[in-house]
């Protein structure tokens, strides 16, 4: 353990120290390149050099929306599907470079950054109506669309009208006979829903986002572009009792089965004995219905079947995929789980900047103070410290900006402290090196013997102190919420840094610096002199021969 | 520094010792004192929860001057605001330019509306932060979960690194120790709880730990073998190591300090309120009882647990028995190592394992080294 470097072993922690210095200059190589060719894979046009930053630190809004409880079992899946239609309701917003992503387990995380739009959450955050409608009439999607003014006038006019008057038979007769059916009272509306038709371009923008169930819409399929005119809901999507996928048997293509529940079933029965008597007679055109989800169409099938049990199968061009979104979209409505608002954050970049401004002020105090505490106290092994914490320093920051690029981590004020507090776990890493290493040389071993056996018990306390450390954060990042978690993660980042630096550098910069005359023979500053480790009657080159009686006492009872 | 040099190796060599093991009931009285004091403080005054636990919304004004006209304009503009939900807003001051305001739960479009009735009363830049009133609630449960885990892990680590489940008990019983002194100065001092005091709090778990690793760790190696010594006791040996570990333990602490009480100063001064601030100040206090209860409690606490073993108990009498015999010292002795013959009685393993490095390195002509 103990053994004095063999020539063997004596080149070693140079070439330590190189393969160090030569990996640092690996990974600041690796950011220039990514920085020359911008392939990260988070590239946002931003410069590699500077570290992403959180919206606490840039300004921007962040919206948590928590799952209810009361929607069921919160799983995996089910996040990763809400999270997936959240993100395309930011989009519809017209929000851009918005991120949505799933946290906790029961959390989708909205950020904005550099934009206030708290204003967004409750059109973001609500479980869409999935509704079934009636057809009335279709169009292509138009050219133009119609403008604002008579838009909101044509608006008007149908919404003056009262719908909810009319019975399903009505409904029914509008669709098979032709919107003339109703009685003369809703002729205006009609007409108005006709012109709002006529102008209406289909995109997703355009889907209309009042999707009132009482009300007549207009609407389209953003994936034919056909656009319709649809009654007043018949089904609500709550008496959807379940929907899959499947392909029958000996059929090979896929289908959407539905099934219906109360309400819903003897009005289903109803709806399809009229509309397949269309289909019989020859008009698929007056045989379909619509299932309109969020205010979009997601499916306008005819019928062709009349069903009494309220089972049915919608057949399409489905393939295995777009079968089983559909069938989700039946059974969850859009979102599989009902959404509460948990936090909306909105950051002023003054606020913004502050923050940063003070998150960086405090690093460097901090460090300042740190680096004049180790002077003080360890003279020229303080340099040494302060090495070690300047690469620590250069390699955490090359972390931060590699994981950036890679995994989009972005730092933020918790970020910022963390590691400012690792700079004392890091700094302490150095201390029981040191300590150990003088109290070897207390115990009569030479100096560059006392690194090589200093450092064997070092090893043992920093690698169990660390350990803890990294747990903690471990736990800290699993069990913490929301920001905190940059907070664990920067703590947990320069710990493994720590064991990192102490090992490929102080280390082999100390067994280096051993056989240099400065600190090898303990000059007065090098903070290994004897007077200042309180030894007396050698010289901390020399072994010492028990003759302090201080000496004594700490070898006996046996230190291993 | 010189002289704390040397204060160092006295410490470590023995000639200054500071009796931790055996005044345990000294540090154990003072710890309960601190710890009932909290207690008192946890009844009397309970804490100041944040908005976070509450539910609410947050507005943060930037003004030209946060003076007390700002903080009135400020009300007023709430009040003008015309949603009735927002009555009674909390306004203060944080920091030189910015207004803080907080209000009950409000919906986004309220809180939308009062944000450009403070921009219309001059507010230059207004943030805002709608919280649920789950989320506080959400954030304890979890880090009462990560306690929990963190506790049961932390018995396992230590059980097994140092294969003593008596270090396990003691080092969780530091812990308990200095989550509940940073829980009493924050329920003393009023200080806001948030969501950054509980991250603060969790992060004291692994600092205090570390350090008592720290401390066993020498603890362990001085006690090794333990029963082959007829001179000293297991007692005395952790006592020593306590000693040894001394300098480390306040130059880390003054090194871990350092840059909290930076936090803590940049996140009060220039802030005034915020994460930095409730974060720094649990840390602070945390590590500060982290570094006492490392030594003044883990070790005194793990020693005694393990005096009671029959063993270690024999041992013990064997050695106070023996040094009565000689007729030198007194089992309460407060230095006993200092005046220790100083003659070691075996042949330690280090002392062969350095013997053939000596005589050759000694005869070696000067100055080649």
């Amino acid at each position: 353990m103990a053994a004095p470097p063999s020539r063997r072993n004596l080149p070693r922690p140079r070439r330590t120290l190189i393969i160090f210095l030569v990996g640092m200059a690996a990974v600041y190589a690796l950011l220039a390149v990514l920085g020359v060719t911008g392939k990260g894979e988070h590239d946002d046009g931003q410069s590699v050099w500077k570290p992403r930053l959180g919206l606490d630190l840039q300004g921007g809004t962040r919206i948590t929306l928590e799952a209810k409880a009361t929607s069921g079992d919160v799983t995996p899946d089910k996040l990763k599907q809400a999270r997936s239609i959240i993100d395309q309701r930011v989009n519809a917003t017209g929000v851009t470079e918005a991120e949505v992503s799933t946290q906790g387990g029961n959390q989708v995380i909205i950020e904005i950054p550099g934009q206030k739009k708290g204003n967004i959450v409750d059109q973001v955050g609500r479980t869409a109506q999935l509704r079934f409608r009636l057809l009335w009439a279709s169009a292509q999607s138009a050219q133009q669309p119609i403008a604002a003014e008579e838009k909101t006038k044509q608006e008007a006019i149908v919404d003056k009208v009262d719908w909810s008057k009319l019975s399903l038979d009505q409904l029914l007769a509008a669709e098979t006979q032709g919107t003339q059916s109703l009685p003369k009272e809703y002729a205006e509306g009609v007409a108005a829903l006709q012109e709002l038709a006529k102008g209406f371009v289909c995109d997703k923008k355009s889907l209309p986002t009042d999707d009132v169930s009482k009300k007549p819409l207009v609407t389209c399929d953003t994936k034919t572009g056909e656009v319709f005119v649809l009654s007043p809901t018949v089904i609500e999507g709550t008496d959807v009792k379940s929907a899959a996928a499947v392909v029958p048997q000996n059929q090979v293509s896929w289908v959407v089965s539905l099934q219906l529940k109360g309400e819903g079933k003897k009005t289903f029965d109803k709806v399809t004995d009229a509309l397949f008597k269309q289909e019989q007679a020859g008009s698929d055109q007056t045989s379909r219905f619509a299932i309109v989800l969020d205010g979009e169409v997601l499916s306008a099938p005819t019928t062709n079947g009349h069903f009494t049990d309220g089972s049915s199968q919608i057949s399409g061009n489905f393939t295995a995929t777009t079968a089983r979104d559909l069938a989700n979209q039946l059974k969850y409505g859009a979102l599989p789980l009902t959404f509460g608002v948990n936090g909306v954050s909105v950051e002023g970049p003054t606020l913004a900047g502050t923050q940063l401004d003070a998150g960086l002020y405090a690093g460097a105090v901090g460090l300042v103070l740190v680096v004049i505490y180790l002077l003080l106290y360890y003279r020229g092994l303080g340099l040494v410290a302060i090495g070690s914490l300047i690469a620590a320093a250069g390699l955490t920051y090359a972390m931060v900006l590699l994981l950036g690029q890679g995994l989009g981590f972005t730092l933020t004020l918790p970020g910022i402290a963390g590691l400012i507090v690792a700079i004392g776990i890091t700094a302490d890493s150095f201390i029981v090196f040191f300590e150990r290493l003088r109290d070897e040389v207390r115990d009569g071993k030479s100096l560059r013997l006392a690194v090589e056996s200093g450092w064997e018990r070092a090893r043992g306390t920093i690698l169990a102190a660390d350990a803890v450390s990294i747990m903690a954060a471990l736990i800290l990042y699993i069990f913490a919420i929301g920001v905190v978690r940059g907070f664990a993660f920067a703590l947990g980042l320069s710990t493994l840094i720590d064991v990192v630096v102490v090992f490929l550098f102080t280390k082999p910069l100390v067994s280096l610096l051993a056989r240099t005359k400065f600190f090898g023979q303990g000059h007065k500053l090098s903070g290994l002199d004897a007077k200042h480790l309180g030894i007396s009657g050698r010289k901390v080159d020399q072994i010492g021969r028990g003759t302090a009686p201080a000496a004594r006492p700490a070898t006996e009872g046996g230190t291993v | 520094m010189g002289r704390v040099s040397s204060f160092g190796q006295h410490l470590y060599s023995g000639q200054v010792s500071f009796d931790f093991v055996g005044r345990r009931k000294l540090w154990y009285s003072i710890s309960v004192v601190i710890i009932v004091l909290c207690a008192v403080a946890f009844v009397v005054r309970g804490f100041n929860m944040g908005i976070e636990f509450k539910g609410g919304v947050e507005f943060t004004a930037q003004v030209q001057k946060a003076s007390s006209q700002a903080v009135d304009d400020m009300t007023q503009a709430v009040e003008d605001a015309g949603v009735p939900e927002a009555g009674d807003p909390i306004v203060n001051t944080s920091g030189s330019d910015t207004v803080r305001i907080q209000t009950r739960a409000l919906t986004q479009d309220q809180a939308t509306q009062i944000e450009q009735s403070l921009t219309k009363a001059g507010a230059s830049e207004v943030s805002q932060n709608l919280i649920g009133p789950s989320w506080g609630k959400q954030v304890a449960t979890k880090a009462l979960t990560g306690l929990i885990v963190f506790v049961v892990l932390v018995i396992l680590f230590i059980w097994a690194y140092f294969r003593e489940w008596k270090m396990s008990v003691a080092a969780v019983v530091a812990l308990a120790h200095d989550l509940l002194i940073t829980a009493g100065v924050y329920a003393w001092s009023g200080f806001e709880v948030t969501p950054a005091t509980v991250t603060g709090l969790l992060t004291i778990l692994g600092y205090s730990l570390y350090d008592t690793v720290v401390v066993f760790d020498k603890v362990r190696e001085n006690t090794k073998g333990i029963q082959r010594s007829s001179t000293r006791t297991y007692a005395e040996r952790a006592n020593l190591a306590v000693n040894q570990t001394l300098v480390r333990s306040i130059n880390t602490s003054i090194t871990a300090l350092l840059p909290v009480a930076a936090l803590l100063i940049v996140g009060a001064a220039v802030l005034g309120t915020g994460p930095l601030k409730d974060l720094a100040l649990a840390l602070f206090v945390g590590m500060a009882a982290g570094t006492y209860s490392s030594i003044c409690i883990a070790t005194p606490l793990s020693t005694q647990l393990v005096e009671r073993d029959p063993a270690i108990k024999a041992h013990t009498k064997r050695v106070m028995k023996k040094r009565e015999e000689s007729g030198g010292v007194v089992t309460d002795d407060p230095e006993p190592l200092a005046v220790a013959p100083a003659r070691p009685v075996g042949v330690s393993k280090a002392a062969k394992r350095n013997q053939p490095t000596r005589t050759t390195r000694s005869r070696r002509p000067k100055g080649k080294a």
